[in-house]
């Protein structure tokens, strides 16, 4: 029979099944659960509530697990989708940029203004007339009206 | 403890594109015909060409190598008349020495303005000279020979849309 001074507690079972009594508590303990039934069935109680809380800690562990693991897939998927996309436009950025700048700042200068003249017709009751044509592109025609030939240095 | 991150790339590439296209806006692309109001403005120099003297004058600097083709020493800008012409329409230019000119806006084909030309000296058009041209959008051409005092006179004409 367990010592009268010596009660079962909630506490002191939890204490047992957490394994934090010794030597002679432990005995006096175990000789109270021998002989309560009622406790022993508590001890019990606590060892599938323990086995349900480690089962939880591990399933909400293997989630967090899970679901990091997705979000790294998840992730790395976006990185990679982002980063080939912009790679491929910057190199077509990049050509349309260099086209557009030199198109700006040295079109204009390298495609000088063409004076090509284009003669239709020409009605004349002068001596002469003649055509004097530029060397460059950036020449300009001369058309030369003259009752002599002599003002010309060609 | 990862994070939505937000796709910048994107919005710069956005940006430099509307940059680029802002870009091309300002360009000066050449007069296409979309341009064509039909008018334009023609500009002709009057210069006297002599031997008095020497030299070009600074406001013939874009014609100058054309004019040293020509037998004279000396290059001065006399005058700059300025009009605008409408389709169809006819403008009459009184010059030195008793010459005139007359510039018709014909139209604008493949990209260049069409001008009829015509130069005559004196009241009854004793000497004349009268030419059907194109020319690109600001362009220049001359014409020279018409008698002026000692020299003759070169006339520079410019059209632009």
């Amino acid at each position: 029979m367990a010592d009268r001074k010596f009660e079962l507690t909630e506490e002191i079972i939890q204490r047992y099944y957490d394994g934090e009594v010794h030597g002679q508590e432990r005995s006096k303990i175990e000789e109270a659960l021998a002989a309560d039934p009622a406790s022993e069935k508590k001890l019990a109680r606590y060892g599938r509530v323990s086995e349900l809380i480690q089962l939880v800690g591990e399933a909400s562990e293997a989630d967090e697990f899970t679901a990091r693991r997705n979000w790294e897939e998840i992730s790395a998927r976006l990185e990679k989708k982002q980063s080939k996309i912009p790679r491929r436009a910057a190199y077509w950025l990049s050509l349309a940029a260099a086209a557009v700048l030199l198109l700006f700042f040295i079109g204009p200068f390298e495609k000088a203004q063409s004076n090509e003249l284009v003669i239709e017709s020409i009605d004349c009751t002068y001596a002469s007339f003649m055509l004097i044509q530029p060397e460059t592109e950036t020449g300009h025609t001369i058309i030369w009206l003259s009752d002599s030939d002599n003002n010309v240095n060609q | 403890m990862n994070q939505i991150r937000i796709p910048l790339p994107r919005t710069c590439a956005s940006s430099f594109i509307l940059v680029l296209l802002g870009l091309l806006f300002l360009y000066p692309f050449p007069a296409r015909s979309q341009d064509w109001q039909d008018q334009c403005e023609i500009t002709i120099r009057e210069i006297v060409a002599d031997n008095s003297e020497t030299g070009v004058a600074s406001e013939l600097e874009d014609v100058e190598k054309d004019l040293k083709k020509l037998a004279y020493s000396a290059y001065r800008l006399e005058h700059t008349y300025s009009k605008t012409v409408l389709k169809g329409e006819t403008r009459k230019f009184d010059l030195m020495g008793d010459n005139h000119v007359e510039l018709t806006l014909d139209g604008y084909e493949e990209g260049k303005i069409m001008l009829k030309v015509k130069i005559s000296t004196g009241e009854s058009g004793k000497r004349a000279f009268q030419s059907t041209i194109r020319i690109a959008e600001g362009g220049t051409f001359l014409i020279a020979g018409p008698s002026y005092m000692e020299g003759v006179l070169i006339l520079a004409f410019t059209a632009r849309l």
